[in-house]
Parts: C-alpha cells; structure tokens; sequence
C-alpha cells in the first residue's frame, strides 16, 4: 500500500517538476528540487488531492517536513 | 460670486460623476471566495471580436504577422480571412478570472491551452467554464475552459488552469 502511494506520489512530481528523472525518497525536502517554490508546492497538493481523492487541511499541509511525511499523511487519510 | 459657484459645482459634479464611476466599475467585477465555489459550478459570457480588437492587439504586442493582419495572405494559406491571434483568446480567459468567475480575489497560476481552430473577425464566441476541483487547503481552484465558436458550434480553444486566491 504504501509502494503504491509512493509510486503515485513519484508520478506526480514527474509531472509537476516536468522531469521524468524524477526518484523521489522519505528525506527529500524542498531543498533538493530547484523548482519547488510556493507555487509548484500548491500545485503538488492540488494534485495529490486529485489523485487520491483526498482533501487536505492547510495545518497538516504546513507541518509537513519532507516526502515521508507527506506520504505518511496520505496513508493515513486513506486509511481513515 | 456667481463663477466661484459654478467651478465648485463643476468640481463636485466631477467628484461624484469619477465617484460613480468607480463604484460602478466595483459592482461589474465578481467577488467569489474560495468558499463560494464547488466543483461543477459553471459560468459563462460572450464576445464578439471586431477588427479593431485584432489591430489593437496586434498593435499592443507588436504581433502583426500577416496572417492575422492580411487578409489575402491568411486565405492563401488556406484560412477563411485574418487568424485572430490566439493570445487574444487569451486574453478572454484573462476576463474570465480577472472580472467574471473568480473575480477581484483571484489570480492564474497555470494555465494549460490547446487551440483546435481558428477564430476570424466578426466570430461570436462564447467562452463557458467549469469548476473542476476546489483544494480549500491551499485557496486553489482548477478550472477547464473552452471557447467556442456561437455560430458553427465549434470548438476552438480547451483550457485548463489553476487559480488561487489573493485574499
């Protein structure tokens, strides 16, 4: 459950960074993207959102640290 | 005596004329919050373009190839007359956000276009769009687009954008 969150998240940074290159990992954060900023960061929520049918608030948004964290998230809203 | 109150009446008459005027410009520009919009919820208006929209646009962006500005060389190339340029259907969608359906509070963040035909001058179009997703978490709303052509049903732009909200 949690490969297959993982590959759907890696789906969509591909697409929101436009780079098919793209490994995402737990660790990475914002630092080791060049073109997350605030408006790609909207844009990986909206899309997460979309894509796993899901709304998030904006504290969990804000609290999130890195990829792990924004994965776990997810499993846990699913598995509500 | 009688001047001194003729230019005061004529400077509150320009007061309240200016003053009307802005109120007025207020009430046409929508004002929806994030909070109004749902996914579904749809609006649309129309437009007519002229030849002058054409030349001043062509004029505003330095755009005057000849397909858009000659109607010989647009026909030779297989056209009903001058192409109006696309960013000027752009621009419809520009009014869309800015004035209609967001409004005032909204701002595009991306903006996805494809043109599948031509629009020419003298078209009506109807630009109609659709709420596609609300995220309240981030104030961000995406919106699909289309502009069609009144007449022949056509379809001639689909546009996907994502809007946020500035307030």
């Amino acid at each position: 459950m949690r490969q297959e969150i993982i590959n759907k998240m890696n789906t969509i940074f591909c697409e929101v960074f436009d780079d098919d290159s793209l490994k995402i990992s737990d660790n990475m954060t914002s630092a080791d993207i060049d073109e997350w900023d605030s408006l790609n960061h909207i844009t990986l929520v909206v899309n997460i959102e979309k894509v796993f049918g899901l709304k998030l608030n904006l504290s969990e948004v804000g609290k999130l640290e890195n990829i792990g964290e924004m994965i776990e998230l997810i499993f846990k809203k699913i598995n509500l | 005596m009688k001047d001194i109150n003729g230019y005061f009446h004529n400077i509150f008459a320009r007061i309240y004329l200016r003053l009307h005027e802005i109120i007025k410009m207020g009430d046409s520009i929508a004002t929806f919050e994030i909070e109004d919009l749902f996914q579904g919820k749809e609006f649309s208006f129309e437009k007519k373009i002229s030849f002058s929209d054409v030349n001043m646009f062509a004029k505003l962006t330095g755009d005057n190839s000849p397909l858009h500005m000659e109607d010989q060389f647009a026909r030779e190339r297989g056209f009903k007359g001058r192409v109006v340029h696309g960013g000027l259907l752009v621009g419809c969608i520009s009014q869309l956000v800015g004035v209609h359906f967001p409004g005032k509070n909204s701002i595009i963040q991306t903006l996805d276009i494809k043109f599948s035909h031509p629009a020419y001058i003298g078209d009506l179009l109807k630009i109609h769009s659709i709420i596609d997703q609300v995220s309240e978490s981030v104030k961000t709303v995406i919106i699909k687009l289309a502009i069609t052509n009144q007449e022949t049903g056509e379809i001639l732009l689909k546009s996907k954008m994502q809007v946020g909200f500035t307030n």
